[in-house]
């Protein structure tokens, strides 16, 4: 009650939807400056003529999301690599716990989906694609679940940039973690280019380059057909990968709006209406939000699922084309 | 309200494909687990549309 009505003095309702979308957004600014990463950004951005006011300015500095993906990727080569790694190498045939969450993960995986919709002879050779798909998601998702993951709040407070934090607001400070990388749209579109490039990659490996793109069209159709399916058929292949872009990154994305929205309905409350009001309203709120925040964690386990489910069914739409 | 007329579409959606695969879990129980990775494959294409107009209602 006592920080509800410390923030509710400078919050206003129309704040709200801004506040959320600062919590999902990239920071603006880098965390780390580099400044052989920042000429080179420049040089790149000249060489295709894009000023470095536009929207299109290539920064390959470290932002917070770039980060945060950095920590990720750590996380799964720390975790899973090491750990299959080890029990491989001991040879010991009992899996120890956090091997036997890995083993349930994987082995529904080649059950139900890479046999299924592979293929049972093929799918050796695409399985490393799409548990690697799997788990990057899955860590991306649910490290954007854990509220107390401050890190990147931390690293700016301690030196660099510091004023990358801004309002030094406690309710802002408290929400500063919990950023997923799988909410922000560039990030599902790098790995969605990668299903597409694997799925056209599959194509040409089994049927050869040219048969690979006749196959884009069902054979023996009377030939009007044609112009009406081939661009069809076309545009499809384009739209596979933006839906899964948009898919994770609207999902993961909508869960953290609709949380601090939640959340901001105590400051609402407070600002407009009083103390007693936000007080009235915090159990409902937190609640919801208590709520929410499960249903996140099934949908962050479903949502790297059907990521990699979908890249497994592109692969087997391109290696079978008969069906 | 575009979030609303979503939701809506993808609920009557979703809703049948749901409709339909507990009925066939009923019919043949020994195929539940072929018909749950079809099942998630549907309603991913469901869902995939309402969530692309869902975020074009946020954007506009």
């Amino acid at each position: 009650m006592f920080i509800a009505e410390k923030v509710g003095k400078e919050w206003t309702m129309d704040q709200a939807p801004q506040y959320a979308i600062d919590h999902v957004a990239n920071s603006k600014k880098n965390i780390f400056e580099f400044d052989f990463l920042n000429s080179l950004s420049a040089k790149i951005s000249n060489f295709f003529g894009i000023s470095s006011e536009s929207l299109f300015y290539i920064d390959l500095g470290i932002s917070k999301h770039v980060f945060l993906l950095f920590f990720v990727s750590f996380i799964v080569v720390s975790t899973i690599v090491t750990l299959i790694q080890g029990y491989i190498s001991h040879k010991k045939n009992i899996p120890n716990k956090f091997m036997s969450i890995i083993e349930m993960f994987v082995i529904y995986l080649r059950d139900d989906v890479l046999k299924n919709f592979i293929g049972v002879k093929e799918y050796r050779s695409w399985a490393p694609l799409v548990y690697t798909i799997f788990f990057f998601v899955l860590f991306g998702n649910v490290l954007g679940l854990i509220p107390i993951f401050d890190l990147t709040g931390l690293i700016g407070k301690i030196g660099y940039n510091a004023e990358m934090l801004g309002k030094d607001n406690i309710l802002y400070l408290l929400s500063k973690g919990g950023h997923t990388v799988t909410a922000n749209v560039n990030v599902t579109f790098a790995i969605a280019t990668i299903t597409f490039v694997a799925f056209i990659a599959a194509g040409i490996q089994k049927y050869g380059f040219v048969q690979h793109w006749k196959n884009l069209a069902p054979s023996g159709l009377p030939w009007p057909l044609y112009f009406v399916v081939v661009p069809i058929e076309f545009m499809g292949l384009f739209i596979r990968p933006l839906a899964l872009t948009l898919r994770l990154a609207g999902n993961m994305m909508g869960g953290h709006i609709a949380l601090i929205i939640f959340i901001t309905f105590i400051f609402s409350a407070t600002a407009e209406l009083g103390g007693l009001a936000g007080f009235g309203i915090a159990p409902f709120s937190i609640s919801l939000a208590l709520g929410l925040t499960m249903l996140e964690l099934l949908v962050a386990v479903i949502q790297a699922y059907v990521f990699a489910l979908l890249t497994a069914v592109f692969i087997g739409m391109a290696i079978h084309v008969d069906h | 309200m575009g979030a609303g007329l979503a939701v809506i579409g993808a609920g009557i959606g979703i809703g049948l494909i749901g409709y339909g695969v507990a009925q066939a879990i009923a019919r043949q129980p020994e195929a539940a687990g072929e018909i749950r990775s079809q099942t998630f494959l549907l309603a991913i294409l469901v869902e995939g549309a309402a969530i692309l107009l869902g975020l074009l209602s946020l954007v506009l």
